[in-house]
């Protein structure tokens, strides 16, 4: 087993991957660099794989960086690699060759680490997990092997309406005749949306012809004697013809590497993952982590928590570059932050999305029907925001609430269309004139 | 690289240049096609007014650009030889991210065909950005400045 040493050693090959070799190079373009992921393909966009789906992108627009990034930033790429074995005290880790490379193994060495493990999908203990067409999609081979498989779907079945889940299901829609998506809650997008606003995006859903049901979950698989999966029975006992099962009822961080490992994670409780502080460094020296396995500062909360979204892994990751490179950075832009669109119907939300039942909140909102948005404030800072249907000027508000701006004196314009950068506190409005010159 | 800067005391909010930025970047670039006979885009310059105050705003080029640090499909990025913020129109997908994570509000979604994101792209095609040529005030100009060492990116 050949071994190598490499200055800065980054697990994983995505969003938090690609964006620590983008800040290690800001500030040392001499350091050598590795990145190991078990995946074999070029660094891709994750959230892209429903698009490649429904074929509104194709193999090459699922690039995330240009084919010839690794070259231009001098990062040795091992691509079809598990990394396992860390020794923290040896700062070692061993890449086990798959696929393809299936045998081939190396020894490396680091001096700065980075986890960007990424997550893995929750799945429910259940018979049948095993039949042809029941799969996860979190990630591109799967996007792949639904894709070849598609002209033989006429009945689709999605579990779990979150963010993944809806976005199966928009797309499945564009190419297979009959879409269902479950939920055991009782409204969809519960966790980035309010009740309307959750309505209007089901609305979206059922007038495209995705039948939406809620309170409900799938208790059981059927297959035929070719191991085709055919069927799923509902909770409710009723039973919905299926070739295509997609389960997306949640992602858990990654962390196996750092089982035992000496590297502290967060409890069971609150969802684990990996324990990092502002400068994105675990429990132990040198090793770092971000993305979806790991912790991040929540602007809004102001705690410590899992948020397991893109500009969270890429901007944790570029910050942890930083870091691992010798320039100290804070990595505070994070919060529950989403953007989609379906149908046509966008919907952006930040922060809290019910206004807690405590003195010193208050909900602004505004319902024109077709659009609503909705503004939570919490002593007249905002804490939340949700716009669905029009989400123009969002990030507007977005800077208000990471700045913790008061907006006492413009309260009652917020929401109006009246509402522009001129009502601004002096001092913000003189800074949105400027560029954005710090990242932290 | 190349910034466009507003002059406040001397904008007086006509709003010509997010007309001619709406030319500028419509499919007939004729500013009577594009209003009577194309569905315009969306102007990526605002003028942002409240009584006898404006300034018109757009994309800043950030040299810390967290639209290209948030993009889901990596469609935005920084020029290493200009600075410049770049949006690849092709990758992008329409899912609004950058709407939401740019905090200048310098990015709208343009809903006239698949749905895109639009930013101030400086007007590749001219020597001077359509706004600043057309402001009847100077209340636009053009700074050269210095970008923030870059390394490969
Ligand atoms: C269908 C879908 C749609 C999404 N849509 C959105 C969206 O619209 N907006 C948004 O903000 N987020 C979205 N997300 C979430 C987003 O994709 C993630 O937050 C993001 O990918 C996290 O990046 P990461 O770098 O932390 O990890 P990941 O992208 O998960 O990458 C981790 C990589 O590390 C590899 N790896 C893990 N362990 C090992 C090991 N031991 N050895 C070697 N390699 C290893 C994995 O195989 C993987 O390639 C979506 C996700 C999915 C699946
Ligand atoms: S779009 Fe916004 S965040 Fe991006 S460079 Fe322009 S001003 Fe900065
Ligand atoms: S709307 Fe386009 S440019 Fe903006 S984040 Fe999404 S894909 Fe990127």
């Amino acid at each position: 087993m050949a071994t190598k040493k490499f200055d800065y050693l980054i697990i994983g090959n995505s969003a938090g991957g690609i964006g620590c070799a983008e800040g290690i190079r800001r500030v040392d373009t001499k350091g050598t660099i590795a990145m190991v992921s078990d995946e074999p393909y070029h660094t891709y966009s994750r959230p892209l794989i429903t698009h490649l789906l429904e074929g509104d992108v194709d193999r090459k627009g699922m690039d995330f960086r240009p084919r010839d990034f690794y070259r231009r930033h001098a990062v040795e790429p091992l691509l079809g690699f598990r990394a396992e074995d860390l020794n923290t005290d040896g700062r070692s880790v061993k890449v086990i060759g798959t696929n393809g490379k299936a045998g081939t193994r190396h020894n490396l060495r680091y001096g700065k680490l980075l986890v960007a493990t990424g997550g893995a999908p929750f799945i429910p203990a259940m018979d049948g997990l095993g039949l042809g067409g029941v799969t996860p999609m979190i990630n591109l081979a799967q996007s792949l092997d639904v894709k070849k498989r598609l002209a033989r779907v006429r009945n689709a079945v999605v579990l779990g309406a979150g963010l993944i889940g809806t976005k199966t299901a928009e797309a499945l829609s564009q190419v297979v005749n009959r879409v269902t998506m479950v939920e055991l809650a009782d409204r969809i997008l519960a966790p980035v949306s309010d009740i309307r606003s959750s309505r209007m995006a089901a609305d979206a859903f059922r007038g495209n012809g995705v039948e939406v049901i809620l309170n409900n979950t799938v208790t059981g698989i059927q297959g035929d004697e070719k191991g085709q999966v055919t069927e799923v029975v509902l909770r409710d006992g009723s039973v919905l013809p299926c070739d295509l099962f997609v389960v997306a009822i949640g992602v858990r961080p990654r962390t196996d590497l750092l089982e035992g490992s000496g590297v502290e994670l967060a409890s069971a409780k609150v969802g684990g993952g990996v324990e990092v502080d502002l400068n994105m460094e675990t429990s132990v020296e040198g090793i770092y982590a971000c993305g979806d396995c790991a912790h991040a500062h929540d602007f809004v909360t102001g705690g410590m928590r899992l948020l397991p979204l893109w500009p969270n892994a890429y901007i944790g990751g570029r910050i942890a570059g930083l870091n691992m490179a010798g320039s100290p950075h804070h990595h505070r832009w994070a919060t529950n932050m989403n953007s989609v669109d379906f149908f046509g119907f966008p919907m952006v939300s930040a922060g809290f999305m019910l206004k807690p039942d405590r003195k010193g909140f208050e909900e602004i909102v505004r319902d024109e029907g077709h659009w609503y948005a909705k503004i939570i404030l919490q002593n007249d800072v905002i804490k939340g925001l949700i716009m669905a249907g029009r989400v123009e000027r969002a990030g507007i508000y977005l800077g208000l609430m990471r700045g913790r701006t008061k907006v006492t004196a413009f309260k009652r314009e917020l929401l109006t269309d009246a509402f522009t950068a001129v009502h601004l506190p002096d001092e913000v409005k003189e800074e949105i004139k400027k560029p954005i010159t710090v990242i932290e | 690289m190349k910034r466009i800067y507003a002059r406040e005391e001397v904008c007086i909010g006509c709003r010509l240049c997010e007309i001619h930025c709406q030319v500028e970047h419509s499919r007939t670039r004729n500013i009577i096609k594009t209003f009577k006979e194309e569905v315009p885009p969306p102007p990526r310059i605002n003028v942002e007014e409240e009584g006898p105050v404006s300034f018109a705003l757009q994309c800043r080029h950030c040299d810390e650009p967290y639209c290209a640090y948030s993009c889901i499909a990596g469609a935005i990025y920084q020029d290493e030889q200009t600075g410049e913020v770049i949006q690849d129109i092709e990758k992008c997908i329409g899912c609004w991210t950058c709407v939401l994570t740019c905090t200048k509000g310098a990015i709208r979604p343009d809903l006239r065909g698949p749905r895109k994101a639009a930013k101030c792209d400086l007007c590749p095609d001219r020597e001077i950005p359509a706004c600043v040529e057309m402001c009847p005030n100077d209340a636009l100009y053009i700074v050269e400045e210095e970008i923030k060492e870059t390394v490969p990116g």
